[in-house]
């Protein structure tokens, strides 16, 4: 689960979130959308507690992620756009690594091999060293990550980006088995339609505040395309936001 | 946690050919400066024993002479070169391993040459423990310059602490790799420096086992400050190219520079006399005030004069039932003996000086630091051959007195026509020098110890600042 209270961080004299509330629940996904700067990034860091908040909470399964910034990332997976990996060891070697690092160290090579070919990589490509993957097989590694620290929690930025239509709908389809089978998800990204196809919630952020909070179900991917735009319409849209 | 990281960089390395190159070349260095230290030892050990044999042989059939005579025909005092010489030679080189021990004379060998007593605190020879000195910083260095910058550019630091790694984890994984590594130089070199110094042929010092352990003690205290130091160092960096400049030419100083110049600039400050100018003083103040025509030493000798004639309750030398030249000659000595005392312990004293300016170096330079506790240790540092020189002086003397005093008693009214033969000369002893234990090997180096241990401490909060500051850029990004 994850929850934000009250989230407000200022860089300075610049706003980058305000006061954003929002609660993630178990086989939840908020997807956020939003211009570059509108907070989106910001708000992931604030979960991560990467950066303080300036006023209110960020909670991972109950965890406020300030107080215990160890303990509410036991069961959290964060991918980012470019998941960065050692390229002079293995996928199975950067996954044991990194199930290690969270605390797991009883997974058999076995179970390591199965979290990667959940992830959609396959023994053979998983024996091979990190250098030769492509952006894709890294994304499939740091889910295969998630699987092994038994994640429940998601904080997603920008991971469809750059990533071949056949790769991101292989990467959706396990995002959309991990929110089925319980995960939370937060999701920033500026693809509408994988947002719908992704989402329980869409969110529309624009200059640190969520200005627009809708229900997939709801909207057409047409219709989320034209209330998106008109939402950045107005001047402030994405310009004043810093960093986010 | 740590073990992960520890274990994941070591893997990393293994398949870093760079790495691998790096650590290959400088434990070839390593095994090649022990084979050579041990070929080193084992020669000076084969000719001192030939010296001995054979000085010991000419003393003995030396024929019929004046014992005083035989005193200026004089024999030599040897140091042996012991078994941690091959680990680490120190001053072995720089000065004399034999002392002419002469009647009223101190030689100044052990110090040869008087005047580069500060070159022979430059020690850059390749020797296995300078090899870990200067190799093992740069090998920590090429290792962790990229400890946290390099992860920082690649984009893996952020997900490390994602994942809830604690900084400091990562820095203590990537310290227990890197130390790992260079432990395995140190112990490796001292284990094959020990596996030849039980050499046959190569005598042990007092407390060999001990002073090997100390010896690793020392090199995993002064390797750790290089670690923590580049840890630091790389978690303050924003790129890794910054972190190996910085990195670099914090070697240069500590290792190079440091090294070199801090015993010019002693050199400089407080400078040593000359051995020409050194030898000289001592002939003219040790025998002219006795010797001279001068009123002074007239007066001096006619009080020796008096003192004998005292002594044996007579009216004239022809009286004395002893040989009064002896005699005379065993005053004369006494005098100079004093006079040496003063002359030594200003020169020693200069040494101190000297040694105390460059000392005020390893506040740049740990380096300098361990060099002289790593001397102390294996027994060729400057302490050591002091205690050498003046273990020679006392023989010396004690032996010069037998020679006059075999004179004195024996001599009877033949003054220097008195001569002793084969057999006495068979009947005197050799000079057997026993080297001191550790505690008294390492009087002279605790500040040193508590230089090293400041440079530690200071390189554990380099290491910790980074630890608070290096990764919270990483962190708002």
């Amino acid at each position: 689960m994850l929850e934000a209270r009250d989230l407000t961080k200022f860089f300075g004299e610049v706003r980058a979130l305000n006061a954003l509330s929002v609660r993630i629940g178990a086989g939840e996904s908020l997807c956020l959308l939003g211009a570059n700067g509108a907070g989106k990034t910001t708000t992931i860091n604030l979960f991560l507690a990467f950066v303080e908040p300036t006023s209110g909470s960020a909670l991972v399964n109950g965890h406020d992620v300030q107080l215990d910034p160890i303990g509410s990332k036991r069961h959290l997976a964060y991918i980012p756009e470019q998941v960065a990996l050692y390229p002079s060891l293995t996928g199975l070697e950067n996954l044991e690594f990194l199930a290690e690092l969270s605390g797991h160290r009883d997974h058999r090579t076995d179970d390591l091999l199965g979290f990667l070919e959940r992830a959609g990589l396959d023994a053979p490509a998983a024996l091979r060293r990190v250098a030769g993957y492509s952006k894709g097989m890294r994304q499939k590694v740091a889910i295969a990550a998630a699987l092994a620290r038994r994640a429940s929690a998601f904080l997603l930025d920008e991971p469809l980006s750059g990533l071949d239509p056949a790769a991101a709908n292989e990467f959706t389809e396990v995002l959309a088995d991990l929110r089925r089978d319980g995960a939370a998800i937060l999701l920033a990204t500026h693809d509408i339609f994988r947002a719908m196809e992704l989402g329980t919630t869409i969110g529309i952020m624009k200059s640190g505040e969520l200005v627009e909070r809708l229900d997939p179900g709801s909207v057409t991917g047409a219709e989320l395309e034209k209330i998106y735009l008109e939402s950045m319409r107005g001047g402030a849209a994405g310009a004043g936001g810093g960093p986010a | 946690m740590i073990r992960a990281i520890a274990r994941k960089e070591l893997v990393q390395y293994w398949r870093d050919g760079r790495v691998v190159t790096v650590f290959g070349i400088v434990a070839l260095l390593g095994l090649a400066a022990t084979v050579t230290g041990w070929s080193a030892v084992s020669a000076m050990e084969r000719e001192r024993a030939s010296a001995v044999a054979m000085d010991r042989e000419i003393w003995d059939t030396q024929g019929l002479k004046n014992p005083h005579t035989a005193a200026h025909f004089s024999r030599y005092a040897f140091q042996p070169t012991f078994n941690l010489a091959v680990f680490d030679p120190g001053l072995t080189d720089y000065v004399g391993n034999a002392i002419w021990l002469e009647a009223h004379y101190r030689d100044p060998a052990a110090l040869r040459p008087v005047e580069d007593a500060v070159e022979i605190q430059r020690i850059a020879q390749l020797n296995p423990a300078w090899v870990i000195q200067v190799f093992g910083p740069l090998l920590i260095f090429i290792l962790l310059y990229g400890a946290v910058a390099a992860e920082r550019e690649s984009g893996t630091l952020r997900q490390l602490l994602a994942a809830g790694m604690r900084p400091v984890s990562l820095l203590l994984g990537k310290a227990v790799s890197a130390f790992s590594l260079t432990g395995l130089l140190v112990f490796g070199v001292l284990l094959g420096s020990a596996f030849l110094m039980s050499a046959e042929g190569i005598e042990r010092l007092p407390d060999t086992g001990l002073r090997t352990a100390a010896l690793a003690a020392l090199y995993l205290v002064y390797l750790a400050i290089f670690v923590f130091l580049a840890l630091g160092v790389s978690a303050l960096s924003s790129r890794s190219r910054t972190a190996l400049a910085g990195l670099m030419g914090i070697w240069i100083v500590a290792t190079i520079l440091g090294p070199r110049i801090g015993p010019d600039v002693a050199g400089a400050l407080a400078p040593a006399p000359s051995a020409p100018e050194f030898a000289a003083r001592l002939d003219q103040e040790g025998a002219d005030p006795f010797w001279g025509a001068g009123e002074e030493a007239v007066q001096r000798r006619q009080r020796v004069m008096d003192a004998a004639l005292a002594e044996y309750g007579v009216e004239t030398v022809e009286e004395l039932p002893i040989n009064y030249d002896g005699y005379l000659l065993q005053a004369s000595e006494e005098f100079a003996n004093g006079v040496f005392d003063t002359m030594y312990a200003e020169l020693w004293g200069g040494y101190e000086r000297q040694h105390a300016i460059a000392r005020g170096f390893a506040l740049v330079s740990p380096t300098i630091a361990a060099q002289n506790v790593s001397m102390a240790l294996a027994g060729t540092g400057l302490h050591a051959y002091r205690h050498f020189a003046d273990e020679a002086e006392e023989f010396r003397r004690e032996f010069v007195l037998l020679l006059n005093q075999e004179m004195i008693d024996h001599g009877g009214a033949d003054g220097y026509a008195y001569v002793s033969g084969n057999g006495f000369w068979r009947q005197n002893p050799d000079f057997e020098y026993a080297a001191p234990g550790i505690g008294e090997a390492v009087r002279g180096v605790w500040a040193d110890v508590i230089i090293l241990l400041l440079w530690l401490a200071i390189a554990i909060a380099v290491a910790a600042l980074g630890v608070r500051r290096g990764f919270l850029g990483e962190m708002a990004a």
